[in-house]
């Protein structure tokens, strides 16, 4: 799928608006998104959240032959993957010119910064190394990927234990050891923005990402867009607010890791679950189920399930001795099982509770349900049915899919002439009503109140 | 004993959250898994419905290629493609976190992404895992640590609607009888899945 194109507005009104100091998303010009860093269960697995950008960086190890060149370090392997989840641009196996570019980005980053102690991963000398591979997936793109991307990376190396290895009898290495880093920052040339959204980040004229470590070391810069060259005070100026940022981080990114450690050492869970908001309305957890295997248990379970189903489905007629016409709302009726009246706020669960059993869709006739609570006391038993004498209701009494807005009533000539005789006035007072269609429905609505009276 | 029995008999604890992505058209996290859900390919008369599986570590491989097949099949016989001619279904599915029973959280986690999304299907599947120990006992959701304890691991997915197998894998040795016993343990277990869904859809409608 291609990316989707920007409109001319977004085009001309995101540069105007940070000309005049606002941002999208109320932002100051210079203030950063939430940063959000949750280490997984695993050693060396995170995820980071920078806004709505989320970033998964795992980081791996393996023995490998050492570069000839190099016989005595390790390998450090960096493996940036754009996946579709990300954006639905990102196709798999075909790395986007900006993927390649995030990952090169971070891949000298990394090295540069010598944040990976290389000589401590050699295990022997021009034979055997490790190889510590960091695979960063997108999961969200909301813009400043090569951001989120570097945070991530260096987090999962942070958090990641090397098994030791024992080499005849002799232990030849212990952990290795990951100090310092870097956080690029990626501001935007004429009118500095930091931290750019999606929309930001494709309207700005130029972007550049600046590598700095803790320690105020630069260790990459790039430059990338048409605009304006970039002025020596300008480079300058970005590369003293990312470093101001990289020391953020990085206190951040050290607090995270000690909470972890802690965690760990007190034996108490960690992981992305506890990361989950409990009390959000979009997250739900479950406990953990006990069943005791029974093969009669089972059996009736499963029976219940159909039943279910077949009685939520359609009301047969053998049910219809213990039904209720209950009316829901004006001009609608419902049948309700005598034993089974629930009070009106239930009717949302209960029409959830059929899900995926099976049986035509509830969720158009309970509509109704959702109705605010004013409705409620309007609820009243029209008829009772049974099955000796059986009172015809008017048709449009046990319409259920249909929706109160979309009703359209028309008035029988036999009805109007009924009503002629009892009140004259409100014919007039449809006239009148005519200029206002909503009062107009409302009376309507009252008179063919009036003629059910009359019918009963 | 009966003690014993219902110790082996537990579905790890599930989590699931809602709408975590902005970019796709639904989203769920679950447990170890993440998968989300965007239109791609063209089929004139029918939705091409698509899986892709995202190992955490690495390039997928040959066993991941088998995971996204199945997980492809499982979903493509639910949905009701021909209600969405010329779209593709993509779920992509990542690995979070491997505690074991891989295979069912995926299934499961592709179909919490198709409820939120909002696609029509015919049923709802749900996915149990088990494993048969050594000593021939059949436990339900093995863990990494139980797993290693187990010579055969068996995976079933059922429909909500007859509770009838919808996918089964396996890997080991297996008797029918040990076979028949871990589906009937499963089948029971799909029911607490099926709760799941519903409390979840239950929770999330009404905010809506």
């Amino acid at each position: 799928m291609k990316e989707t194109v920007l409109s001319t507005c977004e085009k001309e009104f995101v540069p105007k608006a940070i000309s005049e100091g606002r941002r999208l998303d109320s932002r100051n010009l210079l203030e950063y998104r939430k940063l959000q860093i949750v280490y997984g269960g695993d050693w060396g697995c995170c995820m980071v959240s920078l806004g709505k950008t989320k970033v998964l960086a795992q980081a791996s190890c393996e023995i490998q032959q050492p570069k000839s060149t190099r016989p005595n370090e390790g390998i450090l392997f960096v493996n940036v993957e754009f996946s579709p989840m990300g954006a639905p641009h990102f196709e798999i196996g075909r790395p986007t010119d900006a993927a390649v570019q995030c990952n090169r980005l971070l891949e000298k980053c990394l090295k540069e910064s010598r944040c990976v102690d290389l000589e401590s991963l050699c295990i022997v000398a021009d034979e055997k190394v490790w190889q510590v591979r960091v695979d960063v997936s997108i999961l969200n793109h909301d813009g400043a990927l090569v951001d989120a991307a570097s945070i991530a990376a260096l987090a999962a190396l942070a958090h990641f234990r090397r098994p030791d290895v024992t080499l005849d009898g002799e232990e030849r290495s212990s952990r290795a050891r990951f100090s310092s880093s870097f956080t690029p920052s990626s501001p935007y040339l004429k009118n500095v923005v930091v931290d750019p959204a999606v929309l930001e980040e494709r309207t700005a004229e130029a972007q550049i990402v600046v590598g700095i470590n803790a320690y105020r070391e630069l260790t990459a810069l790039h430059l990338g867009g048409t605009g304006s060259p970039a002025t020596n005070q300008l480079v300058m100026h970005c590369a003293s607010l990312a470093a101001v940022r990289a020391m953020e981080v990085v206190r951040m990114m050290k607090d995270e890791l000690a909470k972890d450690a802690e965690a760990r050492v007190q034996k108490s869970p960690v992981g992305f679950v506890q990361s989950m908001d409990l009390e959000k309305v979009t997250t739900l957890s479950h406990e953990a189920m006990v069943t005791a295997l029974g093969q009669l248990n089972m059996n009736v379970k499963m029976e219940e399930g159909g039943g279910d189903a077949a009685s939520e489905g359609s009301v047969g007629e053998s049910a219809v001795n213990d039904m209720i016409v209950e009316s829901v709302g004006e001009n609608s009726a419902e049948l309700v099982p005598e034993n089974d009246r629930r009070p009106k706020l239930d009717a949302v669960a209960l029409c959830v509770d059929t899900i995926g059993s099976g049986g035509p869709s509830t969720w158009g006739g309970k509509e109704e349900d959702e109705e605010p609570s004013s409705e409620e006391e309007e609820v009243q038993v029209v008829a009772q049915l049974s099955p000796s004498s059986k009172p015809k209701p008017p048709v449009e009494e046990i319409e259920l899919s249909e929706s109160e807005e979309e009703e359209i009533h028309t008035l029988q000539p036999e009805e109007m002439n009924l009503d002629k005789g009892l009140e004259d006035q409100s014919d007039d007072e449809i006239m009148v009503s005519k200029q206002n269609t909503a009062q107009k429905k409302g009376r309507k609505k009252r008179k063919k109140k009036n003629g059910d009276n009359i019918c009963k | 004993m009966a003690a014993m029995a219902e110790d082996q008999h537990v579905l790890r604890k599930m989590f699931c959250e809602f709408d975590v992505l902005s970019c796709p058209d639904g989203s769920a996290m679950k447990y170890r898994n993440r998968s989300c859900l965007r239109p791609n390919k063209l089929i004139i008369d029918k939705a091409c419905v698509e899986a892709v599986y995202r190992p955490k570590v690495g390039q997928p491989r040959v066993a991941d290629k088998t995971k996204e097949k199945m997980i492809g099949n499982t979903c493509s016989s639910a949905i009701l493609s021909t209600l969405y001619p010329r779209t593709s279904v993509s779920i992509i599915l990542q690995e979070m976190q491997n505690s074991g029973g891989l295979m069912a959280c995926a299934i499961n986690a592709a179909y919490l992404a198709l409820i939120r999304s909002g696609i029509a299907m015919k049923f709802l599947v749900a996915a149990v895992t088990c494993g048969i120990t050594k000593d021939d006992k059949v436990i339900l959701d093995p863990d990494l640590n139980k797993v290693k304890d187990c010579h055969t691991e068996l995976m079933f997915a059922f429909d909500s609607i007859d509770f009838n197998i919808v996918a089964v894998d396996s890997s080991g040795q297996y008797t029918e009888e040990q076979y028949q016993k871990a589906l009937s343990l499963c089948k029971e277990a799909s029911n607490e899945i099926f709760d799941f869904y519903r409390n979840l859809v239950k929770k999330y409608a009404c905010c809506i």
